[in-house]
């Protein structure tokens, strides 16, 4: 096992982040939008970050170049819409072998700055 | 994709033009032509400028074939193609999905939606989606939706 298994329940973040119209707009065209609503998706430009940051964190051990993204899981609660701030936390939940791969599962949690969740996360990633 | 049933919709999208019924077991096909420059625009748009997806070379150095599509583009384009297939009256309340096999720029992907369960005011998606050689790209897909009630979402 490469990946340092001691990184389980570190966490990672607050991060924030402004929704803009112009993102959600630029967003939705890149992923073919039926029509102009925050696209459940557009979560990925902050939800995904603290994801981003611990496959990053040194101490992981983590051979970027040999990682691909193997699972996604998003729960939704509220819509985003222009000018929604956003702050959002992650931890890692997990980091396990299955045969000749290695697993890293982080999940994370965004909020609106008075505590209300707005979605959580939970991405997986693998080592080949 | 047979031309003669498949209208374009949208942005490289085509589907049948049948309404999509909230029952168990019924089903609806979609097909996505993923453009060449759509993962430098995904990148653009998200963030995630991972050269696996930008670098055809450094794609190739892993043994990929060249610069794959992001997973969760693909994913956005299932969900992009329910919400064509559902319009304004659902909410996607939760996805759950394994991303199994890389989606080449310049394919079709076809996304096979099937009502998998209803309950007042909720309805659960299974999802399948194929490459053009007919190989599942995303995999244990499931979209769960609510149909839009002003109590039941609030903007922030």
């Amino acid at each position: 096992m490469k990946l340092n298994v001691q990184l389980v329940g570190r966490c990672y973040g607050p991060f924030s982040f402004t929704a803009s119209q112009d993102s959600i707009l630029m967003f939705n065209r890149a992923v073919d939008a039926p029509d102009n609503r925050a696209h459940p998706a557009y979560a990925a430009c902050f939800n995904q970050k603290p994801f981003s940051v611990a496959l990053r964190d040194p101490e992981l051990n983590l051979d970027f170049s040999r990682l691909l993204h193997a699972g996604q899981r998003f729960e939704f609660f509220s819509v985003i819409g222009p000018g929604s701030q956003i702050v959002t936390d992650g931890r890692i939940e997990n980091i396990y072998a299955k045969g000749d791969l290695e697993f890293v599962v982080v999940a994370s949690e965004s909020r609106s700055p008075d505590g209300v969740v707005l979605l959580r996360g939970l991405y997986t990633g693998v080592v080949k | 994709m047979n031309a003669s049933v498949m209208q374009f919709v949208g942005s490289n999208f085509a589907m049948k033009n049948k309404p999509f019924e909230f029952r168990i077991g019924h089903s609806h096909t979609v097909c996505k032509f993923i453009s060449p420059e759509t993962p430098v625009r995904y990148a653009e748009a998200s963030g995630d400028r991972n050269p696996l997806h930008l670098d055809a070379e450094a794609a190739t150095q892993r043994g990929l074939g060249g610069a794959v599509l992001h997973g969760m583009c693909s994913m956005a384009f299932m969900l992009s193609g329910l919400m064509l297939l559902c319009g304004e009256s659902v909410f996607i309340r939760d996805v759950d999905l394994r991303f199994s096999f890389p989606v080449i720029p310049g394919e079709v992907v076809v996304f096979k939606y099937v009502v998998a369960r209803t309950e007042p005011g909720r309805l659960e998606f299974a999802v399948s989606a194929r490459n053009s050689a007919g190989r599942e790209v995303l995999k244990n897909v499931r979209v769960g939706a609510v149909i839009r009630n002003s109590s039941q979402e609030h903007t922030i």
